[in-house]
Parts: structure tokens; sequence; C-alpha cells
């Protein structure tokens, strides 16, 4: 009965029911919307890269080597001599590696130079391997794979010529046009900074600087800038860790990309605290609006509450009354809010995917959401439950004193 | 049997002010209609409220069907008002958002009267006060004035009260009108039911067995004005 009371009543004064709902809803679906994103971000970026266990390159801050070697920002201090390279790689703990050398760009874009192990060995996320969107890696020395972002942003297709540019700034003087490269595979899109990468081998990035290796009749450069190591085991790791920071013959550093990654997040950590105190005030100022309605909403119904009493409903009937409709609102706005941000995600993890390359997947209800969606029915109802118990105790009296002055 | 029988009565709204009501003793016998005049603001309402166990008294006590309702606690005084007690009153509303047949329901859902006879009941109701039953299914908010008053007393009867407390239902009506709703009122009523009427007005007077004014019950030193606050 009281149900029917509450869901007829609520129907009765849908238009201000309604208002509050949809702010309820807005604040709802902006708290998950902060979660979900916060998430799917931080699992794309602590997979940034996964499979490899070592990064190694000259000695310089452990953040400054993972920015460099993994997402192009920045640049290394010094190069590792190909012949400390070698000196790790062929250490028996080492299933592979792979070298990378950077300095030049293609329209903003970070040129990587490398072997076409990179393609065999780089994983990323929940180690997932490279794919070919189109093409094939690099055989010669004119030959460029791009990431997906950069075909995309560049409009690049196979068998596209371009140039590269000398220096790791956006804008540079110094283009390589004598030597033009010619796009013989595109890679899917991962959601790492592999997107915006440009990749030729290893000769080619000492061709266009006017020695290569191969002509000189090497078969190595004389350096390279960092290198991928996988273990295999990886019980090695801190070993090797320990042996390469400590190797007497060059001062090098080797960093557990892993870890690297999670101490880098967790300096971000503000940003994500700032979303969710942002949510969380919205989320308030709901509650607030939500309050207020409430407030005015039973000096209204004051008539109808003395009704009740006087038909027989005792206190505690109106305030199950009171928060039976209190608790529908917040259920409305809650499954609102969550189909909210489930279209949301979904419309925004499609755009994102096709012009970003970033992968968000859409919203999908979890048992921590079901937690969470019991705490804020729990919460509702207790902000609300001290109106509803002064208005189911004092309403009547008030009404019935007014009355008789 | 005594329907209602008040002993030292004492009341008001503030500590510090005089009493409202101050009745010594008072009785009505069950099955008696009784009309309760007295000008407005006299303690009329106050007492009809203090008979439906709405507020307590400072002091004194108040008999109902047998039962001193002072010492009853409030849980216990919903249950007593809604099963025994009907109350028909021009404040108390309807619930616009329900349909006829629920708000008279409501009444006997709220005293656990609910039986599968109560559409009957409602049916039977409805007949009495002249009301078509294709009304029964109608939001109470597109009724006319007159046919919400009827409902109003459909819902009050519906649990076949001993006692029903009229509190000026036609203060706003024409005399025709009024008159009607009270022939209508006192027709549907079982014989065996006590009424009690308070009005400002005393032209109905004579609808009922016995007819008195408030000041002839509440006590000769009061310092309540019975004749108004």
């Amino acid at each position: 009965m009281l149900w029917r009371i509450a869901r007829k009543s609520l129907w009765h004064r849908r238009v201000t029911v309604g208002l509050i709902v949809l702010a309820m809803s807005i604040a709802f679906a902006v708290q998950l919307a902060v979660q979900h994103v916060r998430s799917e971000v931080q699992s794309t970026f602590q997979g940034t890269v996964s499979g490899t266990d070592l990064i190694v390159g000259a000695r310089t801050g452990s953040t400054n080597l993972l920015l460099s070697s993994l997402f192009g920002i920045g640049s290394p201090t010094r190069n590792v001599s190909w012949e400390a390279f070698d000196h790790w790689q062929n250490q028996k703990q080492v299933s592979w590696a792979v070298p990378i050398s950077m300095g030049d760009t293609h329209r903003g874009h970070r040129v990587i130079a490398t072997t076409d192990g990179f393609f065999e060995h780089f994983k990323y996320g929940q180690k997932k391997p490279l794919a070919w969107q189109q093409g094939h890696k690099f055989e010669t020395n004119q030959d460029v794979v791009i990431g997906a972002a950069v075909a995309r942003q560049l409009g690049y297709g196979l068998g596209h010529q371009l140039v590269l540019s000398h220096g790791s700034g956006k804008t540079s003087f110094t283009q390589h046009s004598d030597h033009p490269f010619t796009v013989v595979g595109i890679l899917k899109p991962t959601g790492t900074p592999v997107d915006q990468m440009v990749f030729i081998n290893l000769d080619a990035m000492d061709a266009i600087h006017g020695h290569s290796f191969a002509e000189s009749g090497r078969d190595h450069p004389q350096s390279v800038s960092a290198a991928l190591f996988g273990l295999k085991n990886r019980v090695y790791t801190f070993v090797l860790q320990r042996a390469i920071n400590e190797y007497p013959d060059e001062a090098l550093m080797a960093i557990l990309p892993g870890v690297e990654l999670s101490l880098l997040w967790e300096n971000l950590s503000w940003v994500e605290n700032g979303l969710r105190s942002i949510s969380a005030l919205v989320l308030l100022s709901s509650l607030l609006g939500m309050i207020t309605l409430l407030l005015v909403n039973l000096q209204q119904r004051q008539g109808e509450f003395a009704t009740l009493r006087t038909l027989g409903a005792g206190p505690w009937t109106l305030f199950a009354l009171i928060e039976i409709e209190v608790l529908l609102i917040t259920l409305v706005a809650l499954v609102s809010g969550l189909l909210l941000t489930w279209g949301g995600t979904l419309a925004a993890g499609y755009w994102l995917e096709r012009w970003l390359g970033i992968p968000l997947a859409a919203l999908q209800p979890d048992l921590n959401m079901l937690i969470w969606f019991a705490s804020l029915l729990g919460i509702t109802l207790l902000v609300a439950a001290p109106l509803a118990w002064r208005a189911s105790r004092k309403t009547l009296l008030k009404q019935l004193h007014g009355d008789a002055h | 049997m005594l329907a209602i029988e008040l002993n030292k009565l004492l009341f008001s709204y503030h500590k510090d002010q005089p009493a409202t009501l101050d009745i010594p003793h008072w009785q009505l016998e069950q099955g008696q209609r009784c009309f309760l005049y007295g000008r407005s603001g006299s303690g009329k309402s106050t007492l009809l409220r203090l008979l439906c166990g709405l507020m307590p008294p400072q002091q004194g006590h108040i008999h109902l069907l047998g039962e001193d309702i002072t010492t009853f606690k409030s849980t216990t005084m919903d249950r007593f008002r809604a099963a025994n007690i009907g109350l028909v009153s021009q404040q108390l509303h309807l619930l616009p958002y329900l349909t006829v047949a629920e708000n008279i329901g409501l009444a006997a859902r709220l005293a656990n009267k609910h039986s599968e006879d109560l559409d009957d009941r409602i049916g039977e109701l409805l007949q009495h006060l002249q009301l078509p039953d294709n009304v029964r299914h109608q939001p109470a908010q597109q009724l006319s004035q007159g046919q919400q008053q009827r409902v109003a007393i459909a819902r009050a009867l519906v649990n076949q009260p001993r006692l029903v407390l009229v509190d000026e239902p036609t203060s706003s009506l024409d005399y025709e009108s009024a008159d009607a709703f009270m022939h209508l009122l006192l027709e549907t009523l079982e014989p065996e039911t006590t009424v009690l009427m308070i009005s400002h007005d005393k032209r109905h007077a004579p609808l009922f067995d016995q007819a008195l004014s408030l000041q002839d019950i509440v006590a000769a030193e009061s310092t309540v004005n019975p004749g108004g606050q």
C-alpha cells in the first residue's frame, strides 16, 4: 500500500520530482564516468608495455628513461654503446633484447629506429602483441612502419612517401629530404604511444645521418638510445637489474617498466584526486537539492500527512512513506545515471578509438558498482531520515496547532 | 455503556497560557447522536482532536468505548483510532492522486480491515451516498467539491466505526447543500453508531438526539471564553 501511495504521489509531483531526478542522475553519471575513465586510463597507462622485464639505458633518472624510451617524451642523456648492449643481450638469463634509437621526428611524431624484433616482442595491455592494420615489417632502409594514429592524423596509406626531420622538436629546419621513406606497414591501434610513432630500421637511422653501418661493413650501429629486455624467467629480473646498474665498463641503468609506470601513476594521483573531489561536490550539491525539495515538499504536504495520521497511520508509517519516496527517487536517478554513463562511454569509446586510438570500454556493471549503488542508496536514505522523522512526528501537531488559531 | 466520558480534562497549547479547554466531567451514551456548538475559537476542534487522540491532554482522562485513551501509547492510539473512530472534517482532504476506491480503501488498510468484501462495501457506500459507481476508479482530484465530501464520508464509515466525530464539514456549503449533506451523512450511519458533531452553526441541531453548547460542559470558573478566543 505504501509503495503504491509513494509511486502515485511521486507521479502526481512529476515535474519537480523529475527535475531532482535529472540533477541526481547527472551527479551519479559524473561520479560513474570519473571512476570508469580513471580506471580505464590507469589500466591503459599501466598497460603501455607488458612482457618487457627491463628497459636499459644510459644512467639517468628512472622517470626520464621510462618517458624517453616508452612515451617518446624528452631525450636520453647519453647513448648506450653497442658493446654494452651486446654484452647484456648475450647473458644467459636474457630471452630477447630489442635496441631502440631515437632522435628524429616526422611532423611531430617520434621516429624509433629498431630491429624487426620490436614487432615480435613488444607487447601491451594484457600481453597483447602488435598487429597489422595493413602491410608488413620494414625490410629495407627505405621502408617505414607507422602507428595507427600517425596514419589517421596525417592521412597516410601504404606506399605514401615521407621525409624525416632531424631532432626531436615539433619544428625542425633540417629535413632528410635526400632519404625519402615509403610506408610499408600500418599498425593497428593499441591505445599506447606506439600509435603515435614512426618506425624505421636501425641502419636506416644511420643512413639518413650519412654513415650506414651496413655500407661500412658492420652489422650494427655504434650505439643505441635504449633497449628493451625480456628475460627467460622473471626471477632473474632483480639480479640482472643490479648487475646492469653496477656494470663497471659503462654507466648504465635498468628499470622495471611495470614498477616505474605504477610510480609515475601515483605521481599523477593529484589529477585523479581532483576529479574525484569535483564529482563528490557535484554529488553533494545534488543531494542538497534533493533535501531542499524534500523540505519544501514536506511543508506542502502537511495536510496530506495529517489526513493519513487521522486515518490511523502512525509516525513510523509516515516515516516509511517518505523514505520509500526517497528510495524510489534515488533508484530512478541511479538507473538513469548508469544508462547515461553507459551510453556516454559507448559513444565516447567509439569516437576515441576511431579518432585517437585510445581504447575506452563501455561501462559494465560489476560487483563494485553494486556496492557503490548500495552505499549511495544508504547515504541518501540516511540524509533524508532526520527530515522524514521530523515530518512524521511534528507535521500533524504543527498543522493542528495552526488550525486552532 | 458510555461512548465518551471525560473526567477533569485540562488542555492548553502553551504551558504559560490559560487552558484552552477545562471540562470537569461530561459523557455521551453509546448510540447517541450529539450536536455540540460554540463560536469559532471556543475550543471545539481542540476537543475533537483530543477525542481522536491526536494530542494528549495535560490533565484528566478520556474514556472512549470503555478504554482510557490517555493511557495509550502512540501506536496503540493509532490502531484504536483506525479501528473505532470515523472522522469527517472539512480540513481532512482526500489524497488527490489516489482513486476514489483507493482513498476509501486506505482507511480499511490502515485499520487492518482489508478483506475480500471491501469492494462490495465501497460499492454500497457509494450507492448510499448517491455517487455513481463509475467514480470508483477516478482520481479524487477530478471530482467536484460535493462529490469529494461524500467520498470523505465513505472513507470515514468504511470500517463501520462505533464512534463518528464530525468537524464542521458543511461550513463552506450553502444551506441547501449543507442540509442535504447532513441528511445523507446521518442516513448512511448505522443506527448504533455514536455521533458527535461540532459546529458553530446551530441550524442542524434538530437532526440530533441532543444539542448542547460547549459552554455547558466547560468549568464555570474556567478562563476559557466559550464564546470565542
